[in-house]
């Protein structure tokens, strides 16, 4: 081998000992990643199923929402009579004179189809409206409370 | 010309970053070795690297093909090194060959690679940074006595003194060791 094989294998050791440092691998590993690719979205044709399939279920639940959605209980605007309150007990009694008085208001001017009956209860005296409306039956009672004694 | 990156290049002048980035992991070494010859310190070789690539990657709209890419990188990274070089600590070549030191070590300690590596240095030292690259290109990266003229447009008789003198330089740094320890 002559001197300038020697040099060329000399020289060529010496750049290998070089490239083979940490520090000079790692700053081309730095450099590569400047160059790296990045992850693109890229459209597929197998996307198209969970695709369609999210815009098949916004659809149904926008769809279905009304029918599934939780009813509002109102609360009832009329007091509901509980057994604690005191059943209203009919039972004839003698006509006063202001029953007499509304009974005379009403006969003016009521229908012949509808029907008024005076009852008494304990709460005090009562009317019962009755109509037969188109066949639905409307019932509507008055009841005048008897004035509290003190 | 046909020119072995040319798929890449036109890759990579339509803003394809792992085109280019082949290009890189293809010469970084080559690239590297350029600007640690003639910059002759790690850390500002590696800088020089680094800047080669990014500006050769902004500036490849430029390349026009007229030469291989490898010279045309060849000679953005020389350029760049030697510039550098000059710019930071002016070089003044040590012509005399008397006063090129060398140690007197034991064949034993000679022979390890570590010895050879700092007579290396140390010759490479004493070479001006043009002279280090026409070396460097030459026994580092292979390239021909016409690849160096183009890369460093200079002519072929500039290249072959310049090499002539670093292997003479070399030579005398490494001749006892080499005909002695290398085999």
């Amino acid at each position: 081998m002559n001197h300038e094989k020697k040099i060329t294998k000399a020289f060529k050791d010496f750049l290998s000992d070089e490239f083979s440092s940490a520090q000079v691998k790692r700053a081309k590993k730095d450099l590569l990643q400047q160059f790296s690719a990045r992850p693109q979205f890229e459209w597929k044709p197998v996307m198209i199923v969970p695709v369609l399939s999210l815009m098949f279920m916004v659809i149904l639940i926008y769809h279905m929402y009304p029918l599934v959605k939780p009813e509002i209980k109102v609360p009832p605007v009329v007091p509901v009579i509980t057994e604690q309150t005191s059943p209203i007990k009919v039972k004839k009694v003698k006509v006063s004179s202001m029953t007499k008085q509304i009974e005379k208001i009403i006969h003016t001017g009521v229908p012949s189809d509808v029907k008024v009956t005076r009852v008494s209860s304990d709460i005090g005296p009562a009317m019962v409206y009755q109509k037969n409306y188109r066949d639905a039956p409307i019932t509507i009672v008055w009841v005048f409370p008897k004035e509290v004694k003190q | 010309m046909n020119d072995p990156d040319q798929d890449l290049i036109a890759q990579a002048k339509i803003g394809n970053k792992p085109a280019f980035g082949k290009l890189v992991s293809k010469y970084y070494e080559l690239v590297y070795a350029v600007a640690f010859g003639i910059l002759r310190n790690r850390e500002e070789a590696l800088d020089a690297t680094q800047n080669v690539f990014l500006k050769v990657f902004h500036e490849i709209q430029r390349f026009q093909g007229d030469s291989k890419f490898k010279t045309w990188l060849y000679r953005v990274a020389a350029n760049a090194a030697i510039d550098e070089c000059r710019k930071k600590r002016p070089v003044e070549p040590i012509e005399d060959e008397a006063t090129f030191e060398t140690h007197e070590v034991s064949p034993r300690e000679a022979a390890s690679r570590k010895e050879i590596r700092e007579l290396i240095e140390k010759t490479m030292d004493t070479l001006s940074p043009e002279q280090r690259a026409v070396f460097v290109m030459r026994e580092g990266n292979y390239l021909s006595y016409d690849e160096i003229a183009e890369t460093l447009q200079i002519d072929i008789g500039t290249v072959m003194s310049r090499l002539f003198y670093a292997r003479k330089k070399m030579a005398h740094a490494l001749g006892w060791k080499l005909k002695d320890e290398l085999k």
